[in-house]
């Protein structure tokens, strides 16, 4: 196969898709060269602002256009990398082969809503919160509200399996979609929804392969009406395994809050803080320096934690401090981080947990109060509406630049899990002592289902240069995995795979990853979509294979 | 048995995987490979099984045997017909998550006596698949009415265990979601062993209902379908819903039911009941106000009484949505066809379909629906399936002629 120059890859895509949606300008390159995976972050920090740029960035119209795109990149050996929002933090859209950034954001329509049948279908690239208000005019919703949702895509959503911060009633965005219109790297448009008799339920097997077999171009998705009314409360467990029983207590028994998180001592000091009743206490004190470590008035797009500004005192008492005493105080406490997470343990601070229902008024009354009997037999005290309220006023309250620790020389990143009740306590704790040694970390169990829940990590490390930065990232990513495995939980509940969490995906899936290879080499044989992420290549895994065979074929 | 010295060897070599008492030997051709009935007792040997099917490109069938069979293309292969019935034991009851793991051997029967000693449910209707083995609903009952009543079979499952074609066994861990690539188990659910063989499934369970707490009757489809839908809307959130028409010669299960000639559609519902915290007299308020309530209520095995055998369901069983649902009560107007069978009602729609053998208009009316709304011609998927079979089975072991 011939290498194909750049020039006559802008050529032909030129041809396709039209001057003005072709860019091969290094401001495109630099922007489409990552995304919000904290790893790229620290590469910038190291002075590599484009470690993987890509040959060019494309911005089709329809899927008609997609398709010869594929078709071409296809026959080439080009690799693709499909691209919505852009607000992963996995590192799935870093074109580490170079290759052609198919950016689907025009591919914006609403095509359908059937209001009789709850249905929406609408093309891939649409924004989040632009569905979300297209089908809020009709009085329907999604029910999907992840904390990007302002700059995320529904392609996005389903390429990655996404979970809204209302998923314990409406389910993840895999429970919603209905139907995917997929295109293939041969040219083809398969519909997920065409399903005979007798053969597998192939929306689930397009869903979460993070583009590495098509673009996803159009989704018929589940709606519901919009909510009558919403009721949101705080409860105080004075321990973690209380609220966990209350949580569990909640959904098994057939209660379907829109949400229900409990915060770890420490996540929930830092929410307490913002509460007037609590911001008072004495109690709170020595812990102000830890919160403000976290508490960056630019938390990452990632951060489904409520905003987290720093609160006025806090402000006033730092505000006399020079920027490089912060620096030093901030980064001298993370570089001793076994002694920060015993003080943030030792804290005296219950644990928060947040629960709201939706729904007719009556019938969210109703729940609610049930709510209420199971959690106080477990232990947990009633704090009121207003954390509650004021939690889902903020929940999108992140400005999507990265956190300020960054420019400190450190890093935050977040991680979540997920596991079944049984393990759940387990697995919190067996992550919290593989990690605190090396980082700072606190911890949310959110995203409640009746058989488990999800735990959120977020933690944050710090070493006095880029280099051993990202070999210290690197590490504590080995451990968390190693932990999470080892205790019988998933590495990923919502996030994804990409790059970060590739290396874990062959103890995760074992055997069952043949079903991945075979299906990679149906759809995609010459391994040109999105290569290099999800799952270790086939061509490293079985030499010879077909799958993975796309490098960059680009000549510049 | 046969005495052809190769499928003696075959034997042979079979009794050193499993003991003898576990093989039975099955009708063959003169020139047949050998054919045996073989009944692995644990993982182990189903591995081991499978290995030597693959070794010997032996034809591994997981149904009842056929003469069919004797004739080629199979007929000088050995052909091995799986049995699952002593693989049965529950690996884990975890009454914590509300999952059970159990070997994919055991009958919906003994699962459901199992689970129901502890108050739980798998939600499966089981005596019409009192002799059926889990693996062998999961592979094979996927688009049935006779799969669980909370949700799609598929939903239930919280992970598999399955041996390839090959004998590698992998099994995925249990999690209430996850977000690590494509969910591979969906591979597997329906495929009716073309690609794996099941061994082992994590479900979810839930508290026994019991008996159903509610039953209505109503004088047509389309009011039948209305009063759901809005009470589905309404947030009433129940556990299950479902609408049924009795075939025309289940006069006694009508009687027992209480259904007439002028109220002759079931509506079954199964609220959460009072610890979810809605009170069950909001349900039965909605649909009582509507419909003719039944008393006393029914159980959840009042389809054996009304309906024909799960045999007699060939009609495909399709997903309509509230508009093509109720675009077909309005096609139907008053007629009302016999058979009828509406499942796992959700805001969005529900699964029909109707049984074979009942005659009329508003039958064919039905069935007409059905086929429009399936699908019936070779996809486009289908290549793709094929090139699976041929990655995972390249020797067409498992169940060949499937397609």
């Amino acid at each position: 196969m011939a290498r194909v120059s750049q020039a006559e890859l802008v050529r032909v895509l030129t041809g396709i898709v039209g001057a003005d949606n072709l860019s091969t300008s290094r401001p495109d390159k630099v922007a489409y060269s990552a995304d919000f995976w904290p790893r790229a972050q620290i590469w910038k920090l190291a002075g590599e602002v484009e470690r993987y740029p890509p040959d060019c960035v494309v911005w089709p119209k329809d899927t008609a256009e997609i398709t010869q795109i594929l078709a071409y990149c296809h026959e080439h050996l080009i690799p693709v990398v499909p691209f919505g929002g852009g607000s992963g933090v996995c590192g799935g859209t870093v074109p580490i082969r170079g290759g052609v950034v198919i950016d689907v954001k025009r591919l914006r329509r609403v095509l359908a809503v059937d209001p009789v049948s709850l249905t929406v279908s609408a093309e891939a690239g649409i924004n989040g919160q632009h569905i979300e208000d297209h089908l809020n005019a009709a009085g329907l919703t999604l029910g999907h509200f992840p904390s990007s949702i302002m700059c995320s895509t529904l392609g996005g959503w389903l390429a990655a399996r996404s979970a809204g911060q209302f998923s314990s009633r409406y389910g993840k965005i895999e429970d919603m979609v209905l139907g995917l219109k997929v295109a293939t790297p041969d040219g083809a448009v398969l519909d997920t929804a065409e399903r005979a008799p007798g053969a597998p339920d192939w929306t689930q097997l397009i869903v979460g392969s993070e583009g590495t077999l098509g673009v996803i171009t159009e989704a018929v998705l589940k709606v519901q009406p919009l909510p009558e009314a919403r009721r949101l409360r705080a409860y105080r467990f004075r321990h973690l395994a209380d609220g966990l029983k209350g949580a569990r207590a909640v959904m098994q028994a057939g209660l379907r809050p829109i949400v229900l998180r409990l915060y770890d001592p420490f996540d929930s000091l830092m929410a307490f803080g913002k509460d007037p009743e609590q911001k008072t206490s004495p109690r709170t004190r020595p812990f102000d320096a830890i919160r403000s470590l976290l508490s960056s008035p630019s938390g990452g797009a990632h951060d489904d934690a409520p905003a987290k500004k720093v609160p006025g005192f806090l402000a006033k008492r730092l505000e006399p401090w020079s920027k490089k005493a912060k620096h030093a105080a901030i980064t001298t406490a993370l570089s001793a981080p076994t002694l920060l997470n015993r003080l943030a343990q030792a804290a005296p601070s219950p644990c928060l947990m947040i629960v709201g229902f939706e729904g007719p008024a009556e019938a969210i009354h109703a729940d609610a109060i049930a709510a209420d009997e199971l959690l106080t037999a477990c232990g947990g005290v009633d704090a009121g509406a207003r954390l509650g309220e004021s939690w889902l006023e903020h929940r999108y309250a992140v400005s999507f630049k990265q956190s300020r620790l960054y420019q400190l020389g450190a890093f935050v990143d977040t991680m979540e899990v997920a596991t079944t009740w049984d393990r759940l306590e387990t697995l919190y704790h067996g992550v919290r002592s593989a990690l605190s040694p090396h980082v700072f970390i606190m911890a949310h169990f959110s995203h409640a289902y009746r058989e488990g829940c999800s735990i959120y990590f977020t933690f944050a490390g710090y070493r006095k240069d880029a280099a051993r930065l990202e070999q210290h990232y690197e590490r504590v990513w080995q451990l968390a995995t190693d932990a999470v495995v080892a205790n019988g939980g998933t590495v990923s509940h919502h996030h994804g795979v990409g790059l970060s969490k590739m290396a874990a995906m062959p103890r995760e899936h074992g055997e069952m990853l043949r079903v991945w290879r075979a299906l990679k080499d149906a759809i995609d044989p010459h391994g040109v979509m999105n290569p290099g992420k999800l799952f270790p290549d086939t061509t490293e895994v079985a030499a010879g294979s077909a799958g993975g065979a796309a490098r960059s074929m680009v000549r510049s | 048995m046969s005495s052809r010295p190769h499928a003696v060897g075959y034997l042979d070599e079979l009794r050193q995987i499993v003991p003898t008492e576990q093989i039975e030997p099955q009708l063959d051709g003169d020139e047949g490979g050998g054919s045996w009935a073989v009944e692995p007792a644990t993982q182990v040997e189903l591995v081991e099984v499978l290995r030597w099917a693959n070794q010997r490109h032996a034809a591994v069938f997981t149904r009842h045997p056929r003469r069919s069979d004797a004739q080629p293309p199979f007929s000088r292969r050995p052909r091995i017909y799986l049995r699952g019935r002593r693989m049965k034991r529950v690996k884990d009851l975890d009454v914590v998550s509300g999952t059970i793991t159990v070997q994919s051997g055991i009958t919906m029967a003994e699962l459901d006596e199992l689970l129901g000693e502890r108050s739980f449910t798998t939600g499966f209707p089981t005596r019409p698949w009192r002799q059926e083995s889990l693996g062998a609903v999961l592979a094979a009952a996927l688009d049935a009415h006779w799969g669980p009543r909370y949700g799609a079979m598929e939903s239930e499952v919280v992970s598999l265990g399955v041996v390839f074609p090959d004998g590698t066994a992998a099994g995925g861990r249990g999690a209430p979601r996850r977000a690590v690539g494509p969910d591979f188990d969906r591979l597997f659910l329906g495929s009716r062993g073309r690609f794996g063989i099941i061994y082992e499934a994590t479900l979810r369970i839930y508290p026994s209902a019991g008996r159903v707490a509610l039953s209505y009757a109503a004088p047509d489809l389309a009011t039948a379908l209305a009063t759901v839908h809005a009470g589905l809307l309404a947030g009433l959130d129940p556990r299950a819903v479902e609408i049924v028409t009795p075939a025309p010669d289940r006069e006694w299960g009508k009687k027992r039911v209480g259904l007439t000639a002028q109220n002759p559609v079931l509506v079954l519902v199964e609220p959460w009941g009072p610890i979810a915290g809605r009170p069950v007299s909001w349900v039965d308020d909605h649909f009582a106000e509507k419909l003719v309530k039944l008393e006393p209520p029914v159980g959840w095995n009042v389809h054996e009484g009304l309906l024909p055998a799960p045999r007699a369901w060939t009609a495909p069983v399709v997903a309509l949505s509230w508009r093509e649902l109720e675009a077909l009560a309005a096609e139907l107007g008053g007629d009302v066809p016999a058979g009828l069978w509406l499942v796992r009602c959700s805001e969005h729609g529900g699964w029909l379909s109707v049984a074979a053998g009942i005659e009329g208009q508003a039958a064919d009316t039905v069935r007409a629906a059905l086929v429009a709304h399936s699908v019936q011609k070779p996809t486009m998927w289908k290549r793709i399936q094929d090139q699976l079979k041929a990655e995972l089975d390249p020797k067409d072991i498992l169940n060949p002629g499937l397609g």
